[in-house]
């Protein structure tokens, strides 16, 4: 191994250190961990900003993000939740049922930071009148958002990331992912229910009258960005769907990242004086942190210690598919719950990028496929395997609900694991009739 | 005698007040209640600053202050109805050292807190906050069992 490679092994595993040990914020991080290599020259500006950031991740989630901002701003996510909760009726053991299958449905589509903010503390909310234990109904949320964005290219920054980098599509993504997600889900919220279905009420007197007096449509805040931002999300999953068709058939280059920049902009545009406050809530620490990122992995990539890696895999895997496969999807996992999955999934890109080239291994896109499933769900496992459990952790704690790690493995563990073994059959199902 | 009660929203707390009281109804006591917000975390801030105003409208559309004042004046309506007026206070950062500074400046000569607060119920354990509480504490502290029945 070369010093260029010794250096760029060094600067990943101390900002990949770094960021686990969450310190630092990770934004800084990951941009330090960038200057150092360039600094140190084993990538130059040039390359770096040409050959390693990839900005169509950096568009896609910038479009999504500018959506998201907008139907946050009219007030989307408490009316949404607002309006299921008055259809169950208050009912707390519907709530802990249907509220997680919510939040999963939107992550599948929207990020899941942000639905899990908003859900986390209107759960907090509910179960304060309603007199009901928050805590199993906030895990079950976080984990079914973390297997709902396993569903979708644009449900969590690793499958975006894998999508764009290996060129699998919005429906790609559907049509593979999506019914085992569909099933993990279902066996996550079936393990929640039979964990705390009977320890879910507290005692205590039941407050209705402010619900049954609260109105959902309130929560509306300005009901012209409500419809734009609504139609804005829908042209933007319309364009996913058919991109792809457009490309081919009518010869326009409508790209995955312009799907929701399109529609994201239009509304820029339309959104009059909440211009502003919009753009303000675009989360850019969060592009900041992945630009750093793709440059200190594209480091490793240039100096040859992915495609090293790589050779390693697939001489130990060679012939074996259903081994690898599932090895890929477990180990995701599991990283993914001990550290950030974002440099997981960015290294893992390329790791089976160059797995794929090899003779004797399975095709890319079970690759994909797999790694996208382990990375997704295992962040589950703890409260900081992924930014959604952290926000919905601590939003927890502020409200007087310390959940704890101990309590929240003891009641997300079994949910992943269900989860991760449909995942595991799919995935060997998948392999067995050659549908990938 | 200045007597300090420690809450946070638990059923711990809640019991430790209760029993608080009934040891101390008699004693003559000046007492306030403390809750102490935790620090929130980072990110946790972070994306509450992007969606600020939105997070403000869903305490408003459910009618009530903030959480840590909503947690302080209910400890507060429990003591009077276990028959003592009390003071309330908020403050924020870590419990264990925000509590320690309370009874600093409050100059206090009893603390009362739950053995574990809002965390796990079940670990017999005494928790974090009460250790160092009892460990570093300038005054009696009256550590109360949660769950215990006696």
């Amino acid at each position: 191994m070369g010093l260029s490679a010794v250096l760029a092994v060094a600067i990943f595993l101390g900002t990949y250190v770094a960021i686990g040990m969450e310190k630092i914020n990770r934004t800084i991080v990951s941009m330090s961990g960038a200057i150092l290599l360039l600094l140190v020259g084993v990538l130059s500006l040039k390359e770096a900003v040409t050959t390693y950031v990839h900005w169509e991740t950096v568009g896609l989630l910038f479009g999504m993000f500018t959506i998201i901002a907008v139907l946050s701003e009219a007030g989307f996510f408490t009316y949404m939740a607002l309006v299921v909760a008055k259809k169950l009726d208050y009912n707390p053991l519907r709530i802990f049922v249907v509220f997680p299958l919510v939040t999963g449905f939107l992550s599948a589509f929207m990020d899941s930071i942000t639905v899990m903010l908003f859900f986390a503390t209107l759960t907090y909310e509910l179960s304060r009148l309603l007199k009901f234990d928050a805590i199993p109904v906030v895990v079950a949320e976080v984990c079914l958002a973390n297997i709902g964005g396993a569903s979708t290219l644009v449900g969590d920054p690793p499958n975006v990331i894998l999508g764009l980098m290996l060129g699998f599509s919005f429906n790609d993504f559907v049509i593979h992912n999506g019914p085992t997600a569909v099933l993990a889900a279902l066996g996550a919220i079936g393990v929640a229910y039979v964990q705390s279905r009977k320890r879910l009420m507290l005692g205590g007197t039941v407050d209705r009258n402010v619900l049954v007096a609260m109105d959902p449509a309130k929560a509306i805040k300005d009901a012209r960005l409500f419809k734009l931002g609504l139609g804005a999300f829908l042209v933007a999953i319309l364009f996913l769907v058919i991109h792809a068709w457009v490309e081919h058939t009518l010869h326009i280059p409508l790209t995955a990242p312009l799907s929701p920049l399109i529609p994201g902009f239009a509304i820029l545009i339309l959104g009059g004086n909440k211009t502003e406050e919009i753009l303000r809530k675009i989360d850019y620490d969060v592009l900041l942190f992945f630009i750093g990122l793709f440059v200190v992995v594209g480091g490793l990539e240039k100096t040859g210690v992915i495609k090293a890696l790589a050779d390693f895999i697939a001489n130990v895997f060679r012939h074996q598919d259903l081994a690898l496969v599932s090895t890929l999807m477990w180990f995701s996992a599991v990283s993914s719950a001990i550290v950030d999955n974002v440099p997981f999934a960015l290294s893992m890109a390329y790791v089976i990028k160059d797995i794929a080239g090899q003779v004797g291994v399975p095709a890319l896109s079970i690759m994909v496929w797999a790694v996208s499933l382990g990375t997704d769900i295992g962040g589950n496992g703890t409260p900081i395997g992924a930014s959604a459990n952290v926000v919905a952790y601590a939003a927890m704690e502020k409200h007087g609900h310390r959940i704890g790690w101990s309590r929240w493995m003891w009641l997300a563990i079994p949910q992943t694991l269900v989860a991760l073994l449909i995942c595991n059959l799919g995935l060997a199902l998948k392999l067995w009739l050659r549908f990938y | 005698m200045r007597v300090l009660f420690c809450v946070d929203g638990s059923e711990g707390a809640d019991q430790a007040l209760a029993r608080g009281v009934a040891w101390l109804r008699n004693a003559g006591i000046q007492a306030v209640v403390l809750h102490v917000i935790p620090e929130v975390d980072e990110r946790l801030r972070h994306y509450e600053r992007l969606h600020e105003a939105e997070l403000s409208e869903i305490e408003r559309l459910f009618g009530h202050e903030g959480h840590g004042l909503e947690v302080a004046v209910q400890a507060r309506e429990r003591l009077k109805q276990l028959g003592l007026e009390a003071e309330r206070k908020v403050r924020e950062g870590d419990p264990a050292a925000e509590i320690l500074a309370e009874i600093r400046d409050g100059r206090y000569d009893l603390v009362v807190l739950a053995s574990d607060g809002a965390g796990s119920v079940e670990d017999p354990r005494l928790g974090s906050v009460a250790e160092q509480v009892l460990r570093d504490a300038p005054a009696s502290v009256l550590v109360v069992r949660a769950g215990a029945s006696r």
